[in-house]
């Protein structure tokens, strides 16, 4: 069972960033402990993002210029959200696109009888 | 829901796992205190501290060391690229004006010394000049800075990348420079030359100001806690 799973998120790993690009396109504003469980509730479970990959990701996309952050009090505490930048949001259409024919491809080699048409 | 004490005990316990930045405890600990809180909700038998336990347990064996690690390079590169953007921005429309004004009275300076032993004695003079206005700058910046009560990863870098004049003057000065490029009689080209020098050097400490400025505000909108 642990192999298994862990040939499932090797398999998932360079997926991570367009995940995070198409959650936070869909809805606006998230912080962390939320995109891991949308995530997880999308997938009905069959995805944990990891707290050492989110946080160390959204901290590079960060830098990249890609997302942007704010903090907001709630009560006596403090979160901080992510969103897309303008250019964030560029970034997304093209990983979503690259990612479709990615997955195109993926399709072909699964099931040759697609590509052989 | 957990306790305001609870949550503030997050703070601590981030700290003796080696987090010792607020602007990073602050995110642990509301991922932490909502995956506690969730915890909690699923299983009523569940202790605080056996919650808090168990979602540390899912950061992997390294804990928050990978999380902090990256934060901090990408603070790094982040402000790096802030910074230079700051100084090439003196070299543009509109405070590239500003720039020229600096460098046509350096000139200016340079041509009313008409004996080439004076104008080292001229540069000299606005090399400590830039050595005080320096000073004054970081005077002021620990002034700003004052009333930060909790250490940033986010305000730790303030004092990085100000060219330290103080070290390049002397340098420019040194008997062993002057001996190379004949400093003791400064002709005009070498002195505009110098003075080329001494103004990146001007521009380097008014685009840190402007550096300091951007973090500060930037820094009291999204950590305010972190300032008395």
């Amino acid at each position: 069972m642990y192999f298994y799973s862990m040939k499932k998120s090797s398999l998932y790993k360079g997926c991570l960033e367009p995940i995070l690009l198409r959650l936070l396109k869909d809805h606006g504003r998230m912080y962390g402990y939320q995109m891991t469980q949308m995530v997880k509730d999308i997938t009905k479970g069959e995805l944990n993002i990891t707290e050492g990959a989110l946080y160390p990701l959204l901290h590079k996309l960060e830098e990249q210029g890609i997302v942007e952050t704010e903090t907001e009090m709630n009560g006596n505490r403090m979160r901080k959200y992510y969103s897309l930048t303008k250019a964030g949001k560029k970034q997304t259409n093209i990983a979503m696109d690259e990612m479709k024919a990615f997955m195109q491809s993926l399709e072909y080699i699964v099931n040759p009888k697609i590509a052989l048409g | 829901m957990i306790t305001d004490e609870q949550y503030e005990s997050l703070f601590a316990f981030c700290r003796r796992h080696y987090v010792q930045y607020y602007d990073v405890q602050v995110e642990l600990a509301d991922h932490l205190s909502a995956a506690i809180e969730e915890r909690m909700n699923n299983n009523s038998k569940l202790s605080f501290e056996q919650a808090l336990d168990g979602v540390y347990a899912g950061f992997g064996i390294k804990g928050f060391s990978d999380i902090v690690a990256t934060r901090e390079k990408m603070v790094y590169k982040q402000y790096r690229k802030q910074k230079w953007r700051l100084f090439f921005s003196y070299f543009t429309v509109p405070k590239v004006a500003m720039t020229i004004c600096i460098y046509a009275v350096l000139l200016l300076l340079g041509k009313l010394f008409v004996q080439d032993y004076h104008r080292i004695v001229l540069i000299s003079f606005i090399g400590f000049c830039l050595i005080i206005f320096e000073i004054i700058h970081s005077i002021k910046v620990s002034k700003v800075f004052k009333h930060q009560i909790k250490p940033m990863l986010y305000t730790g870098e303030r004092l990085n990348f100000l060219i330290s004049s103080s070290v390049f003057i002397q340098v420019i000065l040194s008997n062993k420079f002057a001996k190379v490029f004949e400093l003791n009689e400064l002709n005009y080209f070498d002195y505009a030359i110098v003075s080329f020098i001494f103004l990146l050097m001007f521009v380097s400490i008014f685009a840190h100001r402007d550096f300091i400025k951007e973090l500060y505000n930037s820094a009291i909108e999204k950590y305010p806690k972190a300032f008395a």
